[in-house]
């Protein structure tokens, strides 16, 4: 009879425990239903199938707007130019930071350290909005100061976002400068996190730096790596920020992008069941891209070690 | 244990409860004849300095002196892409049921709000209130008046507009031995001075003229060679037009074959570029005069546009004008059109339109514009009121210049070939307006 009480007692006290932490998980919980599940849900299940621009009641018409992205040329401009940062970002935010960060974590003075780390990540922390004016400026092609200084060196001056080729070029440059800092910060995370005796060992048998490196620290960041791709692949694909205040898309549509696209179609066209059919395909892409990331992680992440 | 309990128990429920979305219905629309309290919700296009939205609140306030029981609360809505953004933003705010009760509408978005039926109509209450009107419809020109007069209806009493003019650094001017040109003068003399004024002085690049990249400014361009960017009545895009096709490639040519312009970066503040001198000449209406004033920048004297046409022919002039409209979403329709009203009177224009737009009343124009010292021939503003013609913005006005904007910038940045790319613009604004 105790024991049965015991058992009552302790079943009903972890009910408590489960009701009090569900209750103060609930602002969260509602707050995220409410301003990030809930619009999901609606802009999957049911805007994308109708017309609707805010004002007027909302219109079912199927899959139109599928349809229509499919056959929309500045779709596949959007899609390509997409697809162009990514191949170009992804590896610049990947290999860029990886080796910022291996440089950091040499063994260098603690000031330098800690300079060069705030130096790296500053940019991140800075309002996007308010340096693009700068780097606009910067990117100017007659009264720019990258161009002066290329005149000074006497080349010839380049038209940073005059040029469509070049507009995707500088957009990179600048998406690089703003925001290697985040990988950055995580592969440091991740090297310090190797354990020093293995890199002490391959020293003692008289591995080479880049030895340790490829055969040592690589695999063990492969996780950090994993991660790294994974959120910049993410990241790249709904590129907007950058594209959008530095060049507007332009010149032409040749930084347009999805995510441009997106807002172009929902916040100056107010087609708000297309802009949310381009989302939803969007979101379809970045699934897969992901599933297919994870699905191939076993080839080549260890997790050994931990 | 069970005060520990109870506790956790209504601090969570607050927590939700302040989490919940808690929508503010529109109350419904209160009796004219009423005089409890109103607040009326002004919304303005653009950035303002604390200093100048005070001045903006103080400016309302004379008109709650009158009207005792009318509060008039200002937003300002600072948009980085022109009118559209604005536009947009009051839609929102309006879906969002947060809308204003009046807001400054311009020519470019007026088509939209009515089309949409977001815009009040106004003429039976002017009709019931000749005294609240008073002076206004004769003082304002009708020709300005003409674009919020949709189907019969007066959706606004214009309060500010605009034309496109020619400004002229007058000390550049100066340093190449030239003066600010003849009121006829041509698409030669145009070209003559971007050559004589496009130099390197000090190792410092300076550009003959800016050419303008916004779709009111170039439609300016396009009247003064007789196009346009949509035919009389609208419903069909004229891009591709010779004469079009010939201000486009003039442009092109500008930047990049001669290099007498600068490429128009819309980052880049053209009007700045003019004050200090990076540039001679740029094509724009009145609105620089605030920074002019601003920057104590006097060596600026305007024109009209050359005439591009031949000799002899009616050089069409463009304009843009403003009003404060009262919108039907508001919940007191009589005090938002009252004080909508007023806002084309002589004390509002006067105060709040003293540098900047062109007040639409000529009563006004007459002592305000003369009043802001700057640009020589100033005159010249209001002279065009009466024959001007308004820029053309159908209710699709947004996507039709998302087009023309993509378009333009296509065609200044590179060497392409201009019929093709002003082909291709016309057939995707064509589709717009018959797709809408």
């Amino acid at each position: 009879m105790n024991e049965l009480v015991t058992k009552k007692k302790k079943l009903f006290s972890g009910k408590k425990e489960n009701l009090t932490a569900y209750l103060f998980l609930s602002p969260a919980l509602v707050t995220f239903f409410v301003f990030i599940g809930g619009p999901i849900f609606a802009t999957i299940f049911f805007l994308d199938f109708s017309k609707y621009n805010i004002i007027s009641p909302i219109k079912i018409v199927g899959i139109q707007n599928f349809a229509r992205m499919f056959a929309d040329p500045e779709m596949a401009v959007a899609f390509i130019n997409t697809l162009k940062f990514v191949v170009i970002l992804v590896p610049l935010h990947v290999f860029i930071a990886l080796i910022l960060a291996l440089l950091v974590t040499r063994k260098i003075s603690t000031p330098f350290k800690y300079f060069y780390r705030t130096s790296i990540y500053f940019p991140t922390i800075v309002t996007v909005s308010a340096v693009t004016v700068v780097w606009t400026y910067l990117f100017n092609y007659d009264f720019g100061v990258l161009n002066y200084l290329l005149n000074v060196l006497n080349l010839n001056s380049v038209p940073w976002l005059k040029s469509g080729s070049w507009a995707l070029v500088s957009v990179a440059i600048f998406s690089v400068w703003k925001n290697v800092g985040n990988s950055f910060i995580f592969y440091v995370i991740g090297l310090q996190n190797i354990p020093d005796t293995y890199i002490e060992a391959a020293q003692i048998d008289g591995a080479s730096p880049l030895r340790i490196f490829f055969n040592i620290k690589l695999p063990l960041l492969s996780p950090t790596v994993f991660f790294v791709l994974t959120i910049n692949l993410i990241a790249c694909v709904q590129i907007f920020d950058e594209p959008f205040l530095i060049t507007n898309g332009g010149p032409g549509d040749s930084t347009q992008t999805i995510a441009w696209q997106i807002y172009t179609q929902a916040f100056r066209n107010f087609n708000m069941g297309y802009a949310s059919a381009i989302a939803t395909f969007l979101f379809i892409i970045i699934a897969v891209i992901t599933m297919i990331q994870f699905s191939l992680q076993n080839k080549w992440v260890n997790y050994d070690y931990e | 244990m069970k005060f520990k309990k109870i506790g956790s128990l209504l601090v969570a429920t607050f927590l939700v409860l302040s989490f919940s979305a808690c929508s503010k219905t529109n109350p419904s629309p209160v009796s004219s004849k009423s005089s409890a309290p109103i607040t009326l919700k002004l919304c303005f296009q653009g950035s303002a300095s604390a200093a100048s939205q005070q001045q903006t609140v103080q400016i309302c306030n004379e008109f709650t002196k009158n009207n005792p029981n009318i509060t008039i609360k200002v937003l300002y809505i600072p948009v980085s892409s022109g009118w559209s953004e604005y536009f947009t933003k009051i839609q929102t705010m309006i879906a969002g049921g947060n809308a204003p009760d009046v807001s400054q509408i311009a020519i470019e978005g007026i088509q939209m709000f009515t089309s949409m039926g977001l815009a009040l109509p106004m003429d039976s209450y002017m009709k019931a209130h000749p005294d609240v009107v008073g002076d206004a419809l004769t003082d304002i020109n009708p020709n300005l008046e003409k674009p919020f007069i949709i189907g019969g209806k007066t959706y606004g009493l214009v309060a500010d507009w605009n034309n496109v003019v020619m400004h002229f650094n007058t000390k550049l001017l100066s340093d190449a031995g030239l003066s600010v040109p003849a009121e006829t003068w041509t698409m030669q003399d145009y070209l003559n001075y971007c050559k004589a004024l496009t130099k390197t002085v000090n190792g410092k690049k300076q550009f003959g003229t800016s050419i303008p990249n916004s779709y009111f400014q170039t439609e300016g361009i396009l009247y003064a060679n007789g196009a346009s960017i949509l035919n009389d009545d609208m419903t069909k895009c004229t891009l591709n037009s010779p004469q079009a096709v010939q201000i486009f490639q003039m442009y092109q040519d500008l930047v990049l074959k001669y290099k007498y312009a600068p490429y128009p970066d819309p980052k880049v503040d053209s009007i700045q570029q003019l004050a200090i001198g990076q540039t001679a000449m740029g094509a724009w209406g009145r609105w620089p005069v605030a920074e002019y004033v601003q920057d104590n920048f006097k060596d600026v004297a305007i024109q009209l546009l050359p005439n591009f046409q031949s000799a002899g022919s009616n050089q069409k002039v463009v304009f843009g004008s403003g009003a404060i409209c009262a919108l039907k979403s508001t919940s007191h329709p009589d005090e938002a059109i009252k004080f909508a009203i007023w806002t084309a009177s002589q004390y509002f224009e006067k105060n709040y339109y003293g540098t900047g737009s062109i007040p639409t009343r000529k009563s006004v124009a007459d002592e305000v514009i003369p009043q802001a010292g700057v640009p020589q021939n100033s005159d010249l503003f209001y002279k065009t009121a009466s024959y001007a013609t308004a820029v053309q913005a159908p209710s699709q006005y947004a996507n039709i210049q998302t087009i023309f904007d993509k378009y333009m910038s296509e065609i200044l940045s590179s060497p392409v070939d201009v019929k093709t790319e002003l082909d291709k613009a016309t057939d995707e604004i064509n589709n717009v307006l018959a797709n809408q």
